[in-house]
C-alpha cells in the first residue's frame, strides 16, 4: 500500500525494477498462495540469486522458504522464531482447534502410515477423516463443528472430495508450510503422546537428547521483553 | 549509530512481531509498544490501544496471486462475505471525505436493511443466516469488529490496508449501494474488549 | 516297573506327541512342509474327523468330505498324517479301513496359525504367564524353577539374536516388516522379570541361572532399542508414524482429553486465516448480488424481532433445517430441477442450492444432495440449464 516500506526497502532498494518485481512476486506467491508454487513458474524462485533475496525478505518477518517435492516452494515459520514464540507461551490456536486438527492428522496420516498405504514423506493425505471418526472424543458437536470451520478457513484442513458418508476432511495445504524440522517435531510429538513407552518413543527421546544440545549451541535465544 | 548486536536484536524483535501477526491476525497492543518495521499502527477509535497490521510494499501481496493463477486459501461464501463487508463499509464509513478507518458504529438493523435493498426485494428469512455467517467470518479475520450481543459493527483494522485507489472505488460503491437507515445504538458505548492478543483470538475462536 | 522303563515310556509318550504335532508341518514323511496351502488341506482333513464322530473316517470318506481339494492331495496328506501317527486306525487290525484323528495336531495347527499372524508375541505372553504360574505352584521344585529360567533365557536370547541380526544385515523396509519383534517388548520383559523374581525369591541358590536370564533380557532390550533407533533414524519426517500399530492410534484418539491431543502441536504455530478483500472484489460481488432477485416465498415461520441467537451454530443448523424442510414440503425426496424452477431465477436458485449443500454437509443434519448425470434444458425456465438430482432425507 505504501510507497515506502520500512522493513523491506533496505533490501529492495538495491535491486533493479525488474528484479524487484520478480522478488516481490515470488515472495507473495510463497507467502499467500494456498498451495506451494512451482519453481519453474517464477523467476524469483528459479533464479538462485533472486531466490536468495526472497529468502532474506522472509527472514525479516520470521519466515523461511520451504521446498516441497523438490519442485515447489512455499513459506513457513523459521524454526528459531516458532521456538522462541512458543517458548513464550504464544499459541493463538485454541485447544479444541488443535485437538481436532490432531485427530484429522491421526486418521488421515498416522493410521494410513501404519497401514503402509501412504507414500512420500509429508503430511499430505487423500485419506478422509469422517465426522464419525472425530466424534469419538470429548468435544461437543457444536465445538467440533466450529473448530472444523475455523481450521478450514485457515487452510489447516480441507473438505475431502469424498462426501459419500457426509462431510469428511483431509489435511489442508497449510501443513505443507512446515519446515523439515517442524514436520519431524510433529511426528515425534505424535508418537511420544500416543505411545510414550514404546521403543520408538525411546529412540526418539534418545535422538532428541543429542539434538537438543546441538540446537542450544547454534540457535539464537530470544531476548526478554518482546511479548 | 547502532551496534551490530542492537541491529540483530531489532531484527529479531521485528521478526517475532511479524510472526505473531501472521499466526493470530492483527494485534491490539498498548500504545507505548515500540514500533515494528512494516507493521502499520492503527489507533483504536477511543485511542486507548493500537492495532498492528501487516502492510506490503506495492507489487507484493494478494494482487500478485491472481496473475499467477495461484489462489489463496478459499473463503467460505466469498461473494456473500464480500457483499456484507461492502455493506458494513457503507454503514460505518460516515465521513467519506476522510479515510475509512476508524469509522463509526453501524448496526445489524442497518446491515439487514441495506442487504435487502441491494437485493431489490423484501427481507427474507434466510438473509439473516447468511449475514450473520459473513459477519462472523469478517470478525474472525479482523475485517470488521462484530459485537453479536449488541448487534453492532465497526470496521476492523485490516481496512487500513486499502490504499487510495481502493478507497476511491469503495466511496463509489457506497454511493451506489442503498442508504442505510439511521443507526440506533445501544445505550452504553461498548468498550472494546480483548486486551490480550492470545485471549482475543481464543475469544474469537470460542464464539 | 523300574525307573528306566518308566523313563523310556515317558520318552516314548513325548516323542509320540512330537511326531503328531509335527505331522502338520511335514511335506511328506521325513521332509518339512514348504507350501502353506497344505496346512489348509490338513485342517480340512482334521475338520472332517471332528465332524465324523466316533465312527471315524475311511480315506474315501475323508476325500469326499474334503472335495474342495484335489483328490490326490487329500490322499497324500492323509498318508503323511497317518505315518506321523496324527491319524491312526480306529482299531489296530489289518483290514481296518476307518481311522481316527488325535487332537494335538489340531492344537498345533491353531497355534501355528496364530503364530504366523501375530509373530508369536501373544503365544510368548501366554507362555510367560504359564511359567509364572508353574514356578509359583507350591508343589514345584528347585529343578522346575531352574528349567523355567533356562527356557526363558533361551527364548529371549533367540529373540534378541534375531533382532540384532536383522538390525545388522537387513534393509530398512525389511526391518520395518519385522518390527513386530520389537512391539510390546516392555510387557514381555516385565513378565519374564516376574518369573525371575519368583524363582530367585524361592530358590536363592539359582542366582547364577537368574543372572543369565537378566543378561538375555538386557540383550533383547538393547536389540529392540537398536532396531527402533535405526528405524527412527531412517524414517524421515513423517514415516516413523508407520512404526506404531493402528490400535495405538485408535486408543490415543479415543481415550485422550482435548488437552492431551492439543499438546501434540506444542512448539508449532500456524497461520491465521487472512483472506483478502480488495475493493475490486467487493464491487464485483455487489454487482452480482444486485441482479434482480425475484422475491421467493419465505417459508411460514414465526415472525419476531431480531432474536440475537444464543448459539450461532445451533441457529445455523436450525436455519438450514428449516430451509431443507421448506424445500421438501413434507416429502421424503424432491427433484433438484423442481427446486430450481420454484426458485424462479438463477440467483435465488443458487442461494437455495448453497443452503441445501450446506444442509448436506452439516454433520448434525440428516439430508443429502445427490447429483445425477442428466441435465434439463428448457429455454423458457427461469434457469434454463439445470443439472438433475435429488435432495432427500437420510437416516444416518
Amino acid at each position: 500500500m505504501s510507497e515506502q516500506h520500512a522493513l523491506f526497502d533496505p533490501l529492495l532498494q538495491d535491486l533493479s525494477d525488474r528484479a524487484r518485481d520478480e522478488v516481490l512476486a515470488a515472495f507473495s506467491a510463497a507467502q499467500y498462495a494456498a498451495h506451494p508454487v512451482a519453481e519453474v513458474q517464477l523467476a524469483g524462485l528459479r533464479d538462485v540469486t533472486l531466490r536468495r533475496q526472497v529468502q532474506k525478505m522472509l527472514k525479516l518477518i520470521g519466515r523461511t522458504l520451504v521446498h516441497v517435492d523438490g519442485t515447489h516452494w512455499t513459506a513457513g515459520y523459521a524454526d528459531d522464531i516458532a521456538e522462541a514464540l512458543t517458548a513464550q507461551g504464544w499459541q493463538p490456536l485454541s485447544v479444541v482447534d488443535r485437538a481436532v486438527l490432531v485427530l484429522v492428522l491421526i486418521h488421515s496420516v498416522a493410521i494410513p502410515r501404519s497401514e503402509g498405504i501412504l507414500t512420500g514423506d509429508s503430511w499430505k493425505s487423500a485419506r478422509p477423516t469422517t465426522v464419525d471418526e472425530l466424534r469419538t472424543t470429548r468435544i461437543s458437536g457444536e465445538e467440533r463443528r466450529l473448530a472444523l470451520q475455523r481450521l478450514r478457513a485457515a487452510g489447516l484442513i480441507q473438505l475431502s472430495g469424498d462426501h459419500s458418508g457426509g462431510p469428511s476432511y483431509i489435511p489442508g495445504p497449510q501443513l505443507q508450510r512446515l519446515t523439515p524440522a517442524a514436520r519431524r517435531r510433529l511426528q515425534d510429538q505424535l508418537i511420544l503422546a500416543a505411545a510414550p513407552a514404546s521403543p520408538i518413543a525411546e529412540a526418539i527421546r534418545a535422538r532428541n537428547g543429542t539434538a537438543t544440545t546441538l540446537d542450544v549451541a547454534t540457535s539464537t535465544e530470544p531476548e526478554e521483553g518482546v511479548a | 549509530m547502532s551496534t551490530p548486536s542492537e541491529a540483530v536484536e531489532r531484527r529479531l524483535y521485528n521478526a517475532l512481531w511479524w510472526a505473531k501477526v501472521q499466526s493470530a491476525g492483527p494485534l491490539e497492543v498498548e500504545p507505548d509498544t515500540p514500533a515494528v518495521a512494516g507493521l502499520t499502527r492503527a489507533a483504536t477509535p477511543d485511542g486507548a490501544k493500537v492495532w498492528l497490521v501487516p502492510t506490503m510494499p506495492s507489487g507484493a501481496g494478494h494482487t500478485v496471486l491472481e496473475e499467477l493463477g495461484a489462489p489463496p486459501v478459499a473463503v467460505e461464501q466469498p461473494n456473500e462475505t464480500a457483499r456484507v463487508l461492502a455493506i458494513c463499509v457503507t454503514c460505518c464509513w460516515a465521513d467519506r471525505s476522510g479515510s475509512a478507518w476508524p469509522g463509526t458504529t453501524g448496526t445489524l438493523v442497518q446491515i439487514r436493511s441495506v442487504y435487502a435493498a441491494m437485493r431489490g426485494r423484501a427481507e427474507q428469512s434466510s438473509d439473516l443466516t447468511l449475514i450473520i455467517g459473513s459477519l462472523r467470518r469478517l470478525h474472525a479475520t479482523h475485517w470488521i469488529r462484530w459485537n453479536e450481543k449488541a448487534g453492532e459493527v465497526r470496521l476492523g483494522p485490516r481496512v487500513i490496508t486499502w490504499d487510495a485507489g481502493d478507497q476511491a472505488a469503495l466511496r463509489d460503491l457506497c454511493r451506489h449501494l442503498p442508504d442505510p437507515p439511521p443507526a440506533v445504538l445501544a445505550e452504553a458505548p461498548a468498550a472494546e474488549p480483548e486486551p490480550d492478543p492470545v485471549l482475543a483470538t481464543e475469544e474469537a475462536a470460542d464464539e | 516297573m523300574d525307573a528306566t522303563l518308566l523313563d523310556a515310556e515317558a520318552e516314548a509318550a513325548v516323542l509320540r506327541v512330537y511326531r503328531q504335532v509335527f505331522a502338520v508341518l511335514a511335506r511328506e514323511a521325513g521332509a518339512m512342509i514348504v507350501d502353506p496351502d497344505l496346512l489348509d488341506a490338513d485342517q480340512a482333513i482334521l475338520d472332517a474327523f471332528a465332524e465324523a464322530g466316533s465312527d471315524g473316517l475311511t480315506v474315501e470318506q475323508a476325500t469326499l468330505a474334503c472335495r474342495a481339494y484335489p483328490h490326490d492331495v487329500i490322499v497324500r496328506r492323509f498318508d503323511v498324517l497317518r505315518q506321523y501317527g496324527a491319524i491312526t486306525k480306529l482299531v489296530d487290525r489289518p483290514n481296518e479301513l476307518r481311522h481316527r484323528a488325535a487332537f494335538a495336531p489340531y492344537v498345533m495347527l491353531m497355534f501355528l496359525r496364530r503364530m504366523s499372524v501375530q509373530g508369536g508375541q501373544a503365544e510368548l505372553h501366554q507362555l510367560l504367564t504359564l511359567e509364572a504360574h508353574s514356578v509359583s505352584d507350591p508343589k514345584s521344585t528347585e529343578d522346575d524353577g531352574l528349567a523355567s529360567i533356562e527356557r526363558l533365557t533361551k527364548v529371549f536370547r533367540l529373540l534378541g539374536n534375531e533382532l540384532a541380526i536383522l538390525v545388522a544385515t537387513s534393509t530398512t523396509p525389511q526391518l520395518r516388516e519385522n518390527a513386530q519383534l520389537a512391539w510390546g517388548n516392555e510387557r514381555l520383559i516385565e513378565q519374564a522379570e516376574t518369573v525371575h523374581r519368583i524363582v530367585l525369591g524361592r530358590w536363592p541358590t539359582l542366582h547364577r541361572a537368574c543372572t543369565s536370564l537378566r543378561m538375555s533380557l538386557a540383550a533383547y532390550a538393547d536389540a529392540v532399542q537398536l532396531a527402533a533407533g535405526r528405524l527412527v533414524e531412517r524414517a524421515g519426517t513423517t514415516r516413523a508414524l508407520g512404526l506404531l500399530p493402528i490400535e495405538t492410534w485408535l486408543t490415543f484418539t479415543r481415550g485422550s482429553e482435548p488437552d492431551a491431543l492439543a499438546a501434540v502441536l506444542d512448539g508449532l504455530i500456524f497461520d491465521a486465516a487472512a483472506p483478502d478483500f480488495s475493493a475490486q472484489a467487493m464491487v464485483e460481488a455487489v454487482e452480482t448480488g444486485r441482479r434482480s432477485g425475484t422475491a421467493r416465498m419465505a417459508p411460514p415461520r414465526p415472525t419476531g424481532e431480531v432474536e440475537a441467537p444464543e448459539s450461532a451454530a445451533a441457529t445455523d443448523r436450525e436455519e438450514l433445517r428449516a430451509e431443507a424442510e421448506r424445500v421438501l414440503a413434507g416429502r421424503p425426496t424432491v427433484d433438484i430441477v423442481e427446486v430450481i424452477d420454484d426458485a424462479g431465477d438463477w440467483v435465488t436458485a443458487r442461494r437455495v442450492l448453497a443452503e441445501l449443500t450446506a444442509a448436506h454437509l452439516h454433520d448434525e443434519l440428516d439430508y443429502e444432495l445427490v447429483w445425477s448425470d442428466g441435465m434439463r434444458i428448457d429455454p423458457a425456465a427461469g434457469t434454463p440449464w439445470a443439472t438433475e438430482g435429488v435432495f432427500r432425507r437420510v437416516t444416518r
